[in-house]
């Protein structure tokens, strides 16, 4: 199959390309391809992003005028900028067994960074968005960076418009907690495994789907630092419902960014089809790492804190060495190893099985 | 990827152990450097790393992975007896766009460790120094080569130019450098193999076996000078403890662990403290280049003129250091012992 494979989102039936528009032969459903980007979404959307949508058009315009770097300088903060210029965050990349250098789709792509960063290696990248500027400004440094084999899309993933067993491997980077927001008739944790059963249908068998995401018993939420995604304390914490009536009390509205412990996204996954799961701990944070252990086996995550952490924290002040020293300690102790279920955040690993 | 490097491993680890492994055998740790990333592998049931990857896309850092490659190759042909060992390397070569290189890993923990955790170091200072040098003229004596078209003199004029790259030097400060240089014979010296970034990171002990391992020979040479190894590792080594002893003294924490410095930079006050102060860690300092030189048979003038050198090749040169120099002249420690 020729790349641009789409397949109508709704009945997932075959679409008919003709002036710009994308027609599905069996629901007559209507697709439009504006500014150059299949565009497959239908009425509202959530719209979340770290520019408001005005200033997310300026950046646009910024970035068709005079360049879409000088416009990142212009509009992005200067944490921004690095965080959408680093290319290092396609380093669990030497974790996957899956042909990374074959079809990747890059599920809330945001700015585009991890799909530009996998475009040098792979065959094509389909850096799929669902918020329309965000697509916009991918297509733009695309064309001005020359960059062929990378495809923006804009649509919900909820209702992905690929064809069955299309990709070798499907990126979702915090992304997952996000989608109970997008369709409120159902319970979050039901959107985010309808997603994740979305995911596996269009993933070739034997295909990976990397994961980067926070741990709701990260150990710092027990010190009560708030859930950025809810702006709660403890929330992560409770049992959902009483989660949800504490932020109806207090934020006024549902609480619906759902993150999971270790076993709960074990769990979530399963249920979607994924059998071999591996789960990693990116250090300091999934966003951008520097380390990347595996859970499992155990010895590696000790090894890790006891020989490479402690040394790369010999010059910080005494109160986080003795707090690492403490860890140490714990570690040695058998029965303590569920203190992996407390790093803060997780890079997981999971794989379609080989059989159709 | 994770299958071509586990492809490599099955390999290596066939060729080398008569053992077979599968990939499910076989698990990586990710660490990012500034050249690239660093994979450590495990096999299933061993408790630390059995080789390590050292992976980068950047042209300049590829570079230096064929050159510690070539170097290891050169230097596991060579005895340098059972108290110290360098990375057996595997497999070097190209995998999508990045340089890839394969060696073992060694056990034991980075000498910075030793430097913090002890209360006083007192005699392990003095075994680990003795152990650098005796190390430094071993690997003298291993790889010198007569080379009639080098000299020190040489060395400093190429230092210069080299210096005038990264730094502003004025005529003044030129000519001066010059004027060192004057009435010394511009005779042939040895070049031998230089680690170039010697320094208590790069050296780990293993306790339990007694043993050094030297690591990151990516910017050795193998037209080095002597000297200069002993005299950049006499800086880092004082650099970790004053770095250290500053941090120690704080009680905050940081907001990001990361932003703290793992491998504190010399500066002036460092390098006057450890070459220029008279106090008990210069003493040591001077005791040991003294025996390194004597055992190499390096005079006093030749020390200068390599002290020179030093300050104008070193990695993480600044203009400070050799203002120092200017000012003050060769350095304390260069002396014979009486």
């Amino acid at each position: 199959m020729q790349e641009k494979g789409f397949v109508c989102p709704e009945c997932k039936s075959e679409l008919l390309m003709q002036d710009g528009l994308y027609t599905c032969r069996n629901c007559a459903s209507e697709w439009r391809v504006k500014d150059g980007i299949p565009c497959f979404l239908k009425g509202d959307v959530p719209y979340w992003c770290e520019l408001s949508a005005e200033e997310a058009v300026d950046l646009n315009r910024i970035a068709e005028t005079k360049g879409w770097r000088k416009a990142a300088e212009s509009c992005f903060t200067e944490k921004l900028q690095q965080f959408v210029m680093d290319e290092n965050r396609i380093n669990w990349k030497y974790f996957i067994n899956s042909d990374t250098e074959g079809r990747i789709l890059d599920a809330g792509s945001g700015w585009g960074t991890i799909a530009f960063a996998l475009s040098e290696q792979c065959c094509s990248v389909y850096a799929f968005e669902s918020v329309w500027e965000r697509a916009r400004f991918i297509r733009i440094r695309k064309e001005q960076d020359k960059v062929i084999n990378l495809y923006p899309v804009c649509g919900n993933i909820l209702k992905l418009p690929f064809p069955d067993n299309y990709f070798d491997v499907v990126i979702l980077n915090g992304v997952l907690e996000w989608l109970g927001m997008s369709d409120r008739t159902y319970s979050p944790d039901k959107v985010q495994e309808a997603a994740l059963r979305n995911i596996f249908r269009v993933l070739k068998p034997g295909g990976t789907l990397y994961i980067g995401i926070e741990n709701a018993l990260a150990y710092f939420y027990f010190f009560g630092k708030r859930d950025p995604h809810s702006g709660l304390r403890f929330a992560t914490l409770m049992p959902r419902w009483m989660a949800n009536i504490y932020s109806k009390l207090v934020k006024k509205r549902e609480y619906s960014t759902y993150i999971y412990s270790l076993r709960g996204y074990r769990k979530i996954l399963n249920n979607s089809g994924f059998k071999d799961i591996n789960f990693y701990v990116p250090v300091p944070g999934y966003l951008k790492f520097k380390y990347l252990v595996p859970l499992e086996p155990f010895y590696i995550f000790r090894y890790w804190i006891d020989s490479i952490l402690y040394e790369k924290l010999l010059f910080s002040p005494v109160l986080l060495r003795k707090f690492v020293f403490f860890v140490r300690l714990l570690l040695r102790c058998p029965f303590l190893r569920f203190s992996r279920n407390f790093v803060p955040d997780f890079g997981i690993i999971a794989c379609k099985g080989n059989s159709i | 990827m994770k299958n071509r490097l586990s492809n490599i491993i099955s390999d290596i680890h066939g060729q080398r152990r008569s053992e077979k492994l599968y990939p499910e055998d076989i698990y990586f740790a990710l660490t990012r450097s500034r050249c690239g990333e660093i994979l450590f592998v495990f096999i299933r049931g061993i408790k630390e790393p059995s080789y390590i990857f050292k992976i980068s896309r950047y042209d300049n850092f590829k570079q230096l992975l064929k050159n510690e490659y070539d170097v290891l190759t050169k230097l596991n042909k060579l005895d340098f007896g059972y108290q110290a060992s360098f990375p057996i390397p595997c497999w070097n070569g190209d995998i999508k766009g990045h340089h890839v290189l394969l060696e073992t890993a060694c056990t034991g923990r980075s000498l910075n460790e030793y430097i913090c955790s002890a209360q006083d170091l007192g005699n392990k200072q003095d075994t680990i120094f003795s152990f650098v040098s005796g190390f430094l003229v071993d690997l003298y004596i291993k790889t010198k080569t007569e080379n009639n078209q080098s000299s020190y003199v040489n060395g400093v004029l190429e230092g210069v130019d080299l210096y005038k790259k990264g730094q502003d030097l004025s005529y003044q400060e030129e000519e001066n450098i010059k004027a060192f240089c004057t009435g010394i014979d511009v005779e042939s010296c040895p070049v031998l193999l230089q680690h170039g970034d010697f320094s208590s990171w790069n050296i780990i002990y293993d306790k339990n076996i007694d043993k050094f391992s030297v690591l990151d020979w990516g910017y050795a040479a193998f037209k080095g000078f002597p000297l200069i190894d002993l005299l950049s590792f006499f800086l880092a080594w004082q650099a970790v403890i004053s770095g250290y002893n500053k941090i120690k003294k704080s009680k905050t924490i940081h907001k990001s662990f990361m932003k703290n410095i793992n491998r504190p930079l010399a500066g002036p006050s460092d390098f006057i403290e450890v070459f220029y102060e008279d106090n008990k860690n210069s003493r040591l300092v001077r005791k040991y280049i003294n025996i390194y030189c004597t055992a190499v048979r390096i005079d006093i003038k030749h020390r200068e003129l390599l002290f020179l050198i030093f300050i104008l090749r070193h990695l993480y040169s600044s203009k400070n250091f050799l203002s120092i120099w200017l000012e003050k002249g060769a350095p304390l420690v260069l002396r014979e012992l009486k």
